[in-house]
This record gives C-alpha cells, sequence and structure tokens, in this order.
C-alpha cells in the first residue's frame, strides 16, 4: 500500500500517478475524480487497473470504459426531496449553493432541478467560483427567501459550512446536508450515503480484479442505493421542527458532541 | 527508476512551454503577467473539446496557440491601452477566463483512450514504431520543448525581438527608436501567453483531461523555473535563456517527484518542495560567490 495524498493540486496527482506507475503498482486506487483521471492517464501505458470511487457521474469523467472501474456517489436525490417535505410540508423553494467548476456539484443540480417539481419545490440554485463568495451566495439565497438550503458535497461550499450555518441558523432557515459529516457539523437533517459502506463496496471491486476473478471492463460502475437518514436533533430544535415518527424511527442522530 | 525518471523529465519538458511564456514576460519584459493561471487551462480548453469532437490532434495545438495569443492581447490591450496597472490587468483576464473556460469546455472534460493525441497518432505510431507510449511522450515533448526553443532564440536575435528585449531593459532606447513600447509590450504578452496556452494544451492530451482548476498555481510554477533556471546557469554567459529555463522546469518537477518518493507527509509535500526550491537558489547563489572569490 502506497499512499499518496494530491493536496487538492492537479498537477501533483500527474507525478503521482506516474510515481505509481514506474513502481509497477498492481492496481492504482482514486479517490475522487481529478484523482481518478491523473490515474487513468498515466494508466494508460500498462494498462494498470484503476478503481476509483467518490465519483458522481463516471460517465461524464470518461471512467466507464476501459481498464477502469469503481463507485459512484450520486446522491439519493429523491429520498432527500423527500426528507425535505415530510420535515417541512410548508416550503416551496430550496436553495442551493455550489461551485461552478466542480462538475459534481453541476450534475447534481441538474438533478434536483428535474426531480423538485415531483415533491412540489422550485429549486433556487446559485454558483460560486471560489470560497470566498460562498458567504456572499448563501446572503443571496438567505435574501430570496428560500424556505430552506439544501448542500451538496461540494469540497467548496463545504469547506465553509459553518459560516453558512450561522448566517442560516440567524435568519431561521434550516439546512440539510448530504452526508452524516455535514450533519454533525450542524445541519438540520439528511438523506445521505454512508462513505463508510461506499469504500467497504469500492474494495470488494478491487479485490475482485486484483484476485483476477474479473477484469475491470467486466465489472461495470456501481452506484450505492442504500441511503440513511440522519438527524440533528440540537438543531432540529433550534429551528422548531418537529420529525414525522415514522422518520425519527428509521434515522440516525447525530447530534454535534 | 528509469521510467519514474522518463515521466519526470517528460512532466518538465512539456512544462517547458509554460516556462518560456513567463521567461518573456518576466524576465524580459520585467512583467508579473497572471494570465498565465487563466491562458494555461484556456489552452486545455480549446484542446479537450475539439479532440473530443475529432479535430486533428496537431491542429489543436495551432488553435490553442492562437486563443492564448487573444488572452495575452487582452491583458496587454487592459494594461496599455487602458492604463491598468501590470499586475491587475493580468488579475482581471485571468478572471475572466476562469468563467471563459468553463463556458467552453462546459465544467470538466475527459477525453477518451478511443480518442488520437498528439502522443498516440498514426503519424507519430509511423515514426516511433511500436515504442512504448511512456517514450513516445518523451521524445514528442522533447521535440516541442526544442522546436520552440530554437524558433524563441531565432525571434530574440532579429529586429523586432531585440525591440522585445529592449522594453525589459531599457524602454527610453525604444522610444528613442521612435516605436512604440506599448506595442512591444502586448506583442510579448501575446507571445508568452500562446506558449501557456501550447503548454496547456500539450497537458491535456497528456492527461486526456482538461479540469477547471488546472491553472491554479501555474504563474507559481512559472516564476520559479524562470528563477531557478536562471539561478543555475547564472556564470554560465553562453547559456541562452531559454535553455536555463528549460532545465529549470525540469529540475523543479525533479524536485517534486523527489518529495513523493521520499513518501513524505503528503501535507507536507509543498512544504517540501519549498525547501527543495530554497537549496537550489542558495547553491547557485554560492557558486557565483565562489566564482567571485576565486577571480
Amino acid at each position: 500500500m502506497d499512499y499518496q495524498n494530491a493536496g487538492f493540486d492537479d498537477n501533483m496527482t500527474i507525478q503521482i500517478g506516474q510515481n505509481f506507475s514506474a513502481k509497477n503498482v498492481d492496481m492504482m486506487v482514486a479517490v475522487a475524480t481529478n484523482s481518478a483521471t491523473g490515474c487513468y492517464a498515466a494508466a494508460e501505458d500498462k494498462n494498470i487497473p484503476v478503481i476509483y470511487t467518490a465519483i458522481n457521474d463516471p460517465e461524464a469523467a470518461g471512467l466507464t470504459a476501459g481498464n477502469a472501474t469503481g463507485t459512484s456517489d450520486k446522491l439519493p436525490v429523491d429520498a432527500q426531496l423527500d426528507l425535505i417535505r415530510k420535515l417541512q410540508p410548508e416550503a416551496k423553494t430550496i436553495g442551493i449553493l455550489y461551485t461552478t467548476s466542480e462538475p459534481n456539484s453541476v450534475s447534481t443540480v441538474a438533478d434536483y432541478q428535474a426531480k423538485a417539481a415531483d415533491y412540489g419545490f422550485t429549486i433556487e440554485a446559485v454558483g460560486v467560483t471560489a470560497q470566498a463568495e460562498v458567504t456572499q451566495g448563501a446572503d443571496t439565497l438567505i435574501k430570496k427567501g428560500v424556505d430552506c438550503f439544501c448542500n451538496l458535497t461540494d469540497n467548496t461550499v463545504v469547506g465553509v459550512l459553518p459560516s453558512i450555518l450561522e448566517k442560516t441558523n440567524e435568519a431561521g432557515i434550516p439546512v440539510y446536508g448530504s452526508e452524516i459529516e455535514q450533519v454533525k457539523i450542524g445541519c438540520v437533517a439528511s438523506a445521505g450515503i454512508d462513505y463508510f459502506e461506499l469504500g467497504r463496496q469500492t474494495g470488494a471491486m478491487a479485490a475482485k480484479v486484483l484476485k483476477g476473478e474479473a477484469t475491470c471492463d467486466e465489472i461495470p460502475f456501481e452506484t450505492i442505493t442504500e441511503y440513511e437518514i440522519y438527524l440533528n436533533n440540537g438543531a432540529l430544535g433550534e429551528m422548531n421542527m418537529t420529525v414525522p415518527d415514522d422518520i425519527a424511527e428509521k434515522a440516525i442522530v447525530t447530534d454535534a458532541e | 527508476m528509469l521510467e519514474l525518471v522518463i515521466s519526470t523529465v517528460t512532466q518538465g519538458l512539456i512544462f517547458a512551454l509554460l516556462s518560456y511564456g513567463v521567461y518573456i514576460t518576466y524576465k524580459i519584459l520585467d512583467f508579473p503577467d497572471l494570465t498565465v493561471d487563466g491562458s494555461f487551462p484556456l489552452g486545455a480548453a480549446v484542446t479537450a473539446v475539439m479532440l473530443v469532437n475529432g479535430y486533428n490532434p496537431f491542429f489543436t495545438l495551432v488553435v490553442a496557440a492562437v486563443v492564448g495569443a487573444l488572452a495575452g492581447f487582452c491583458t496587454g490591450f487592459i494594461h496599455v491601452k487602458l492604463n491598468v496597472r501590470d499586475l491587475l490587468a493580468g488579475i482581471i483576464t485571468m478572471t475572466a477566463l476562469f468563467s471563459i473556460n468553463l463556458q467552453i469546455a462546459g465544467s470538466n472534460l475527459a477525453v477518451g483512450r478511443n480518442v488520437d493525441t498528439i502522443f498516440t497518432n498514426p503519424l507519430v505510431n509511423g515514426l516511433l514504431g511500436n515504442m512504448p507510449l511512456l517514450y513516445r511522450k518523451l521524445i514528442v515533448s522533447l521535440f516541442l520543448a526544442l522546436i520552440v526553443k530554437l524558433i524563441l532564440d531565432f525571434y530574440f536575435k532579429t529586429k523586432n525581438g531585440l525591440l522585445l528585449r529592449a522594453v525589459g531593459d531599457n524602454d527610453a532606447l525604444v522610444t528613442t527608436l521612435a516605436k512604440d513600447k506599448g506595442w512591444v509590450k502586448i506583442l510579448g504578452l501575446v507571445i508568452a501567453n500562446s506558449l501557456v496556452a501550447l503548454a496547456g494544451a500539450v497537458v491535456c492530451h497528456e492527461q486526456r483531461s482538461f479540469a477547471a482548476t488546472m491553472g491554479t498555481g501555474q504563474i507559481v510554477f512559472g516564476l520559479a523555473t524562470v528563477i531557478i533556471g536562471t539561478t543555475l546557469f547564472r556564470k554560465m554567459s553562453f547559456v541562452k535563456g531559454t535553455t536555463a529555463v528549460l532545465i529549470g522546469s525540469i529540475v523543479y518537477k525533479i524536485c517534486i517527484q523527489i518529495a513523493i518518493s521520499l513518501g513524505l507527509p503528503p501535507n507536507l509535500l509543498k512544504l517540501i518542495t519549498a525547501v527543495l526550491f530554497l537549496a537550489i537558489l542558495v547553491i547557485g547563489n554560492m557558486e557565483k560567490g565562489m566564482v567571485r572569490k576565486g577571480a
């Protein structure tokens, strides 16, 4: 096992991938899109298998053909919309903040816009280009009078989630997260995937390829279908929100310690 | 080990194209040009879109260089004609390019393995036979880096090229020659950014992808390579500036690869790179000092 972290630097991923290739590793495992494309390019010469995980849209990233496969962390949009509807029966608009340069976010926003009407919502999406613009984006959404925020797994936005929550808490607008960590930070609730489970699933695929039971071509990428509902009772209480019993029963409570 | 050396040198050769550009603006024109962080991904964005749509891979390099030149022209125009400070002019173009790049490529874009690049096309394959891709990449990058270097060396000796150098050294001279130094500056930025976009295009061929964030920090890389190169060869006046930055680019990439290979804690990677960078500068300065003492 040789771990390397590119530290958000795209050029670093190139050199790390080449480092792996020169060491003749049996397999490269890449987390998230940029690492995966870097590894996949470096693996071209020797056709080293690449297993990826946490990529929202492997098809758009060009990783569905060739010696690469893995898991997608596509968000359970329907489940999330359903959860918001149950927790806020009166809500009309959902505000989403996302970064225009993160393909995962762009495709997820499109997904939300396509499905929102089914649950009686309209989406108010604000795109930003840098972390410094996020809080301004949050102000814009609050001013537009959205009923709640729905947070994606957008790296740039999640990085400053606490400062968004500060603003929304003041305005009395609940923020929904997309995975357990965001709920721990202070989002009210989330229908999210379990990244631990995602990793386990990816590991199983990697093992199959390494043992020679199948090649990457033979295994299509997998999307995790199971999701959990996470609640933060403290945050819910602050917003004076009540959770219907059927949701509360199966939900996992993850209050900030 | 040999493979790692080859792929690292290849990276250095590809990024040398960018270093040439920064050499022109920073070293010759004395212009800190931040356009680079935008024109580099611009070249890659145009290339990715063209490759996906089946254009000839070599043609993409030409188009990338032309759009890069346009970006350089914008910065030059903003600075010279609209009287905006050099640093700000670059920042304005760079910021605008971020949106333009996304508009061109529509988010990040991947180029499938079935698409021919400059490294994998019938012409190169025919010339180089069934050589492994690793070596083909080295040879093609070497060819590009050298041909651009030779063209630049030749250009710097022409009347126009001498004017460019004069603007950086002594712009009063240019005015006394009855030449407009503003246009010479714009020309320098045009050439520099077309080279930077060309580098972006080649990186896109090599990586088979465009990412909106791929330009971040490229100007820092460019400045570092120019400084490393010119420091290393400071006492050897017969070494051309282009050769110096070419070597500087390779040295920089080797520093990074050493940091990665040593298996250092990932969070310290940048710090180690900075330390290696500093060491090279100090060694370069020490050598210079020794020569002086000897003389």
